[in-house]
């Protein structure tokens, strides 16, 4: 079997004596698309966060292509994001001033891409997941579907190796969220990136190869009926 | 919600314990206090009965020139009027929130009028009362000992030495001349914030609207032409929110005009009327050395409301740029761009300044001890433009805005941590 992308083991957080993951192991390959669900406060965006390198865990490892995030200081693990990892937020969180295509071209022209160059791929980008109306559009001015979609080709623009998305489909309503999270896989895939989906809703997971659930902190794998249509059913 | 709100009803509906709420009580209290007190300064001056005045100050006891005295004290307050409207600022993204929340609850705009009024007025006047109070103690201690303060012998400036004690002694004149000057201060600060806390509830649904501005225009033809993403971010902020650093920019511009001007009009009185006759009549260096002590207040309270204005901006952007350290964007990519908003409008408006306050003032004067003097016949060498002195003026503003943006940036290390990508849109 292939070296997994993205790993971590033993992953112990919290944030000011509050737990909020309790020792989590987890692979991802490449191309796989994994979705992470649970309910709220299970530790699943702490989990996601810890395994861009945007947190370190107090305790644990995460390997990103094979280097240790716990052990390159902050500078160094953010040239690691902008070149391996794509992120999605739940409210897209583009900069505001900044139009769909300079928010795209961002990372690019944070890696010494010219500009034009950068323009013309955030452009091509734009287009395949169709926003490219959008293109000249400050942020701030866009539906909540075009913003997610934009930060979405923020995130593949400079084809990373793994997308991870925090509730992309959170601030959507249902046509938009089945939009996005299918957009948001086969675009991935296309790229060749493997994809971890942080998600509370049924639907958007069922686009997953896998699913992990996490509980209170742990990964809950002793019911395989778990998972996020249960807990949507739980609370219905 | 009723038809009429008391106003006790509408300090309790304002009543907030948020720490942006505290921040922006204090911040107004202090800086309505500055404004009232310079503002009542500027109007006792005005107020003072001819030849009244008993002054070591000899600009302030003279009848003729004590107006200009009183214009300087005014100027000085438009710095002060800016941190005053900053400070005001603060919060004013969730105050919105909470101004849209009553009027979803029922709410009538002029109910909302009453809230947002309540809200502002009260630190303000508290404030400016304060002002008059520390003012009024002033007078009560100097008039204990009928001497200027003693102990504190001055600065040492580059053109002299300024009397900081024989300046406060002019205070008791100042304040005392008439009942109306603290009525006016306090009355007119007060008046203002609740004029302009009235006024914001205007724009509850949508910002208000853009205004053309040179800045807005420069900075969005620039923008789609650079390829550094620091200043693509400057740029682009500038271009949304060109008021945050045009502001502050154009006052560093005007401490500029006069700070030239009278580096110029010092070098040529000195020149005309000769060293020693300077050294042994303080007439001049006391007038010219108090122009430079008001243009440094100036200058600080300046830098003061461009630190604000910053820092609140930052705040307001937490959420994205969080986003954007968590994407990989550097954090000091953040910090450069801050700096860049910050310097990009300020450089030009301080060279500006320079050139304005250089041209006018020896246009205004000549060039030659005859020029000033009215009397061809004394004519001599042109006396030498202060190119040094005014290159400092210069480079030192420039350093101000810088350190300023540099201490605003310091809020970066809070706003982009991971735990900012949770705080509401």
């Amino acid at each position: 079997m292939t070296e997994p992308v993205l790993s971590c083991r033993g992953v112990i957080h919290d944030y000011d004596e509050t737990p909020a993951l309790l020792g989590v192991d987890l692979d991802v390959h490449e191309g796989e698309v994994v979705a992470i669900t649970g309910p709220s406060g299970s530790g699943k965006s702490t989990l996601l966060l810890c395994l861009a390198g945007v947190i370190v865990p107090r305790e644990g490892s995460v390997l990103l292509g094979g280097v240790d995030l716990r052990a390159v200081g902050e500078r160094n693990r953010a040239a690691l994001r902008r070149q391996s990892v794509g992120i999605v937020f739940q409210y897209g969180t583009l900069v505001p001033e900044l139009t769909g295509e300079e928010n795209v071209a961002l990372p690019l022209l944070l890696s010494g891409r010219p500009r034009a160059e950068a323009l013309k791929t955030a452009s091509q980008w734009l287009e395949r997941l169709g926003v490219e109306s959008v293109a000249r559009t400050t942020a701030s001015r866009m539906s909540g579907g075009q913003r997610q979609r934009v930060a979405l080709a923020r995130a593949l623009v400079a084809t990373p190796r793994v997308v991870l998305a925090d509730e992309p489909t959170g601030a959507l309503d249902s046509v938009a969220s089945d939009l996005v999270a299918g957009e948001l896989v086969s675009a991935a895939r296309n790229a060749g990136a493997a994809v971890v989906l942080v998600t509370h809703d049924a639907r958007v997971a069922a686009f997953a190869d896998r699913e992990v659930h996490l509980w209170d902190g742990r990964v809950d794998d002793t019911d395989p009926s778990i998972g996020a249509a249960a807990d949507q059913q739980v609370l219905q | 919600m009723s038809a009429t709100l008391g106003w006790a009803d509408a300090l309790w509906l304002a009543r907030r314990r948020t720490p942006n709420d505290r921040l922006r009580y204090w911040g107004s209290l202090l800086s309505s206090a500055i404004t009232a007190a310079l503002l009542c300064t500027a109007a006792g001056l005005l107020a003072l009965q001819q030849g009244s005045v008993i002054s070591r100050i000899q600009v302030v006891a003279d009848d003729g020139t004590r107006g200009g005295v009183a214009f300087a004290v005014l100027l000085v307050a438009l710095p002060a009027l800016h941190l005053t409207g900053q400070t005001w600022k603060l919060g004013s993204i969730e105050r919105r929130d909470r101004m849209r929340q009553l009027r979803d609850a029922g709410a009538g705009t002029d109910q909302l009028r009453r809230v947002a009024v309540a809200d502002t007025v009260i630190p303000v006047a508290v404030g400016a009362t304060l002002g008059m109070i520390l003012l009024g103690l002033t007078i009560a201690v100097l008039n204990m000992s009928r001497q200027p303060a003693p102990g504190y012998h001055g600065v040492a400036l580059p053109a002299g030495a300024v009397d900081i004690s024989a300046a406060m002694a002019v205070v008791p004149n100042v304040v005392t001349a008439s009942w109306w000057p603290p009525l006016l201060a306090v009355g007119s600060v007060t008046a203002g914030a609740a004029a302009a806390a009235a006024r914001s509830v205007r724009h509850l649904d949508h910002p208000s609207h853009r205004r053309p501005s040179l800045a807005r225009f420069v900075a969005g033809r620039v923008a789609p032409r650079t390829a550094r993403p620091d200043l693509l971010l400057a740029l682009r902020r500038i271009a949304d929110e060109p008021r945050t650093t045009t502001r502050p920019a154009l006052l560093l511009g005007l401490a500029a005009v006069v700070a030239t001007a009278s580096t110029w009009l010092n070098r040529q009185a000195r020149f005309v009327i000769g060293e020693e006759q300077w050294t042994a009549d303080d007439y001049y260096s006391q007038a010219y050395n108090l122009v430079w002590l008001a243009t440094a207040v100036g200058i600080g309270l300046c830098a003061l409301g461009l630190v604000v204005a910053l820092s609140d901006a930052v705040v307001r952007r937490r959420r994205t740029d969080a986003a954007a350290v968590a994407a990989g964007v550097p954090a000091t990519t953040l910090r450069r761009a801050l700096t860049l908003q910050t310097l990009l409008p300020a450089i030009p408006a301080i060279l500006l300044g320079l050139a304005i306050g250089g041209a006018t003032s020896v246009a205004f004067t000549g060039r030659s001890r005859g020029d000033w003097l009215g009397d061809p016949a004394a004519n001599g060498p042109l006396i030498p433009l202060p190119w040094g002195l005014w290159a400092i003026w210069g480079v030192a503003l420039i350093v101000v805005a810088t350190l300023a943006a540099l201490i605003a940036s310091t809020a970066l290390t809070r706003t982009t941590q991971p735990d900012q990508l949770r705080v509401p849109a």
